[in-house]
C-alpha cells in the first residue's frame, strides 16, 4: 500500500517543481526559494529568470534617481528577446514609466526625414506588429510643412500610442488647433497628452471648442507659452483652450499641468473630480494671484502632488492665504513644490499636520539683509507639521539675495532644522523626483 | 558588547553586534523600534527577515563585517560627487567576494541589500549585473544568466521586429 502523504514536503521533488512552476507571481517564487534549502535547490535553476522582475526596477531606480540618467531603451529591447518572463517584466515597466525615463531618440520625431524613414520601416512590417516600443512618441520639431507626414504616422499607428508630445516649449513648435483636433481622433488609447496648440483661425469665436473623446486620458500637460516672445500673449485664447480641454477630458484627468488661467474657470473643482496631481506653471506676464490661491483653498481635490510656479515665474508670498491653501490638501499631500518669497511673517504654526508629506522642494527668495533670529526657530516647526518628511530640496534664488541669508538657509537645512530627514540636496532641482 | 539576533527566512539565527547590524538602515530602524517598545533596556533584540534566506544573509553580514569601518552613506547619495561611487569604492576584497558567485546569487544579494538598505553592497552588486546586461547581445545575456529561449513559434521573430526601429535608431 502506498505511503500516505501528510505534508507538502513529503511530495517528491519533481512534483514540487511542477507545482512551483505554476506560480505566476515573482513574489511567490521568492517565497518558495526562501522557505527552506530543499525548495531553494529545487527551483534554483529558475532564479535568474524570475528574480530579474524584482532586480530590474532597482537597477532603473539607481540610474534615474541617483545617477540622474535616463535608462537606455536599447537595453529594454534586448531584454524583451531573452525569454518570456523577461519580456513580460520589461513590457510591464515600459507601460509604467514615463517617456522621460528612457534614453531613446528613436521615437522623438524632429523632422520630415525621420518620419519618412519610420513610415517606410513600419509599412514593411507584417500586419499586427507594433512598431512603437513603449507606446510613446514625441513630435517636438515638426513645422507646418511636416504636418502631413506627422498625421500619416498618427493615422497609421495611433492605436498603439498611449503617450504623445505634440509641440514643445520652443515657440514656433505649436500645433494649429484643427490639426491637434484631427490627430486626437486617431489616438483612442491615449493616456498622456502633452500639447502646445493655438487657435489659428482668428474668426473663430471664444466658445468652448470640441475635442474627440479620449476615455483613457489620465494626464494632460497643456503648454502655457502659446505666443511668440515678441507678441503679447492672448490670455483669452489660452483660457478658451484650457476650458475646452477641461470640458472634454476633465472628468477622467488625474494629473494636470497648466497655467493659472485654469483657476479662473467656472466651477473648476467640480469639473476635475479625480485630480490628484496639479502643477500650475507661470506664464509670461501672468503669475498666480491671491484670488487663485483662494480658489485652491476651496477646491475639493485630494491632491497628492502640488507644484506652483516654475523657473522664471514670480514667487508667492508666504501669506496666511497660502497656509490656508496648503491646509486644504493636508490630508493627502505627498509631494510639494513651491516657489516662495520668505518673509518675516512666515508662521508655520498656521499649518496643520501633513501626515503623508514626504518630499518638499522650495525655491526660496528673500529680501532680508539679515536673517531674522527667531525665523530659524519657526522653521523648526516644519519638522512637527511634517512628521514623515523624508526629502527636502531648498534652492535659493534671486541675484540680490544677501549672501549671509543664503548661507543661513543652507545652514538651516543642513544642521538639523529637519533632523528627521534621511537625505537632502542643497540647491538642486530634480524634475524626476516630483511624481511619487 | 550589545548583540542582536538576526533570523533568516529559513530559520537560521545569526548573532551579531548591534554596531555592525546598524550599518544596515533596515536593521538600525528595527533595533531602535525594539528599544522603544521594550521595557528592559538590556533585552537582546531579535529580528526576523522573512525575505532573505540564510546563505544570502550570511553573505550580507560577511560584507558588512569587512566594511564595518567605512563611512555610512545615505541611501540615495549622489554618486556624481565621487563619494560612494561603486567604481571608486570597489576594493580587491569586493571583487574576490563577488567572483565565485553565479548571477542568481548576485540578484538575491541585490534584493537583500536593497531590503536591508546596505548601499555599498547594493552598488557593487548592481554594477556587476549591469555589466552583464548593458550593451550585451541577447545570446551573451542568455549565456551569462544560463537562460534558454522559451518563445514559441514566431514569437521571438515578432519581438525582434517590434524592437527593430528602436535598435537601429
Amino acid at each position: 500500500m502506498a505511503q500516505s502523504i501528510q505534508n507538502i514536503c513529503d511530495l517528491p521533488p519533481e512534483l514540487l517543481e511542477q507545482i512551483f512552476s505554476w506560480l505566476e507571481d515573482v513574489n511567490d517564487f521568492q517565497s518558495v526559494i526562501n522557505t527552506c534549502p530543499l525548495w531553494h535547490d529545487i527551483m534554483e535553476y529558475r532564479k535568474a529568470e524570475n528574480l530579474f522582475a524584482q532586480v530590474l526596477p532597482i537597477l532603473m531606480e539607481k540610474e534615474i534617481r541617483i545617477h540622474h540618467r535616463p535608462y537606455p531603451l536599447n537595453n529594454f529591447a534586448t531584454f524583451r528577446q531573452v525569454c518570456k518572463k523577461w519580456k513580460q517584466e520589461t513590457d510591464r515597466l515600459l507601460a509604467l514609466y514615463r517617456f522621460e525615463t528612457f534614453d531613446c531618440k528613436a521615437y522623438r520625431f524632429y523632422g520630415a526625414q525621420t518620419m519618412q524613414r519610420f513610415l517606410t520601416h513600419a509599412s514593411a512590417l507584417p500586419e499586427g506588429i507594433n512598431p512603437i516600443l513603449g507606446n510613446w512618441v514625441s513630435f517636438t520639431g515638426v513645422d507646418e510643412r511636416d504636418f502631413g507626414l506627422c498625421m500619416q504616422l498618427i493615422r497609421g499607428y495611433g492605436t498603439y500610442i498611449k503617450s504623445i508630445h505634440l509641440g514643445s516649449h520652443i515657440h514656433v513648435n505649436r500645433f494649429p488647433f484643427h490639426e491637434l483636433q484631427l490627430a486626437l481622433t486617431f489616438l483612442p488609447n491615449l493616456e498622456y497628452l502633452y500639447a502646445n496648440a493655438y487657435v489659428e483661425d482668428w474668426t473663430v469665436g471664444y466658445q468652448v471648442l470640441a475635442l474627440p473623446p479620449l476615455p483613457l486620458l489620465k494626464e494632460l500637460f497643456l503648454l502655457t507659452e502659446i505666443t511668440m516672445p515678441w507678441s503679447t500673449p492672448d490670455y483669452r485664447r489660452h483660457q478658451q483652450l484650457t476650458d475646452s480641454f477641461v470640458t472634454a477630458y476633465g472628468p477622467h484627468l488625474e494629473i494636470l499641468t497648466c497655467s493659472p488661467l485654469l483657476l479662473r474657470l467656472e466651477s473648476i473643482s467640480d469639473r476635475l473630480p479625480n485630480l490628484t496631481s496639479l502643477e500650475i506653471e507661470g506664464m509670461r506676464g501672468m503669475s498666480i494671484t491671491l484670488d487663485d490661491i483662494h480658489t485652491l483653498s476651496r477646491a475639493d481635490w485630494k491632491l497628492q502632488y502640488l507644484e506652483i510656479a516654475s523657473f522664471g515665474a514670480p514667487t508667492i508670498q508666504c501669506s496666511t492665504a497660502l497656509m490656508e491653501m496648503l491646509n486644504n490638501f493636508r490630508a493627502t499631500l505627498v509631494s510639494l513644490y513651491l516657489s516662495i518669497q520668505l518673509e518675516e511673517s512666515l508662521e508655520p504654526s498656521d499649518l496643520n499636520v501633513f501626515p503623508c508629506l514626504k518630499r518638499v522642494s522650495l525655491r526660496v527668495n528673500s529680501t532680508f539683509s539679515v536673517f531674522p533670529e527667531d525665523l530659524r526657530d519657526r522653521l523648526n516647526l516644519f519638522s512637527v507639521v511634517c512628521p514623515n518628511l523624508k526629502i527636502l530640496y531648498i534652492t535659493t534664488v534671486g541675484k540680490n539675495m544677501n549672501e549671509a541669508v543664503r548661507e543661513e538657509l543652507q545652514f538651516a537645512e543642513m544642521e538639523g532644522v529637519f533632523q528627521q530627514l534621511q537625505n537632502f540636496t542643497h540647491g538642486r532641482y530634480h524634475s524626476d523626483v516630483h511624481r511619487m | 558588547m550589545a548583540l542582536v539576533r538576526v533570523i533568516s527566512s529559513d530559520g537560521a539565527a545569526f548573532l551579531v553586534s548591534q554596531r555592525l547590524a546598524k550599518r544596515s538602515g533596515k536593521l538600525k530602524t528595527e533595533i531602535e523600534t525594539f528599544r522603544k517598545s521594550s521595557d528592559n533596556s538590556e533585552a537582546q533584540p531579535e529580528i526576523r527577515i522573512v525575505t532573505i534566506r540564510a546563505e544570502i544573509l550570511r553573505l550580507v553580514l560577511q560584507w558588512l563585517q569587512q566594511h564595518q569601518n567605512d563611512p555610512v552613506l545615505p541611501a540615495n547619495q549622489n554618486e556624481q560627487d565621487g563619494r560612494g561611487d561603486a567604481e571608486m569604492g570597489q576594493s580587491q576584497w569586493d571583487r574576490d567576494f563577488l567572483a565565485p558567485m553565479d548571477l542568481g546569487i548576485v540578484m538575491e544579494l541585490i534584493l537583500a541589500a536593497n531590503h536591508l538598505e546596505v548601499k555599498g553592497l547594493l552598488d557593487i552588486t548592481c554594477k556587476l549585473v549591469e555589466s552583464k546586461i548593458t550593451g550585451r547581445t541577447v545570446d551573451e545575456i542568455r549565456t551569462a544568466f544560463k537562460l534558454k529561449s522559451d518563445f514559441k513559434g514566431n514569437e521571438e521573430e515578432q519581438t525582434r521586429l517590434e524592437n527593430r526601429w528602436c535598435v537601429e535608431n
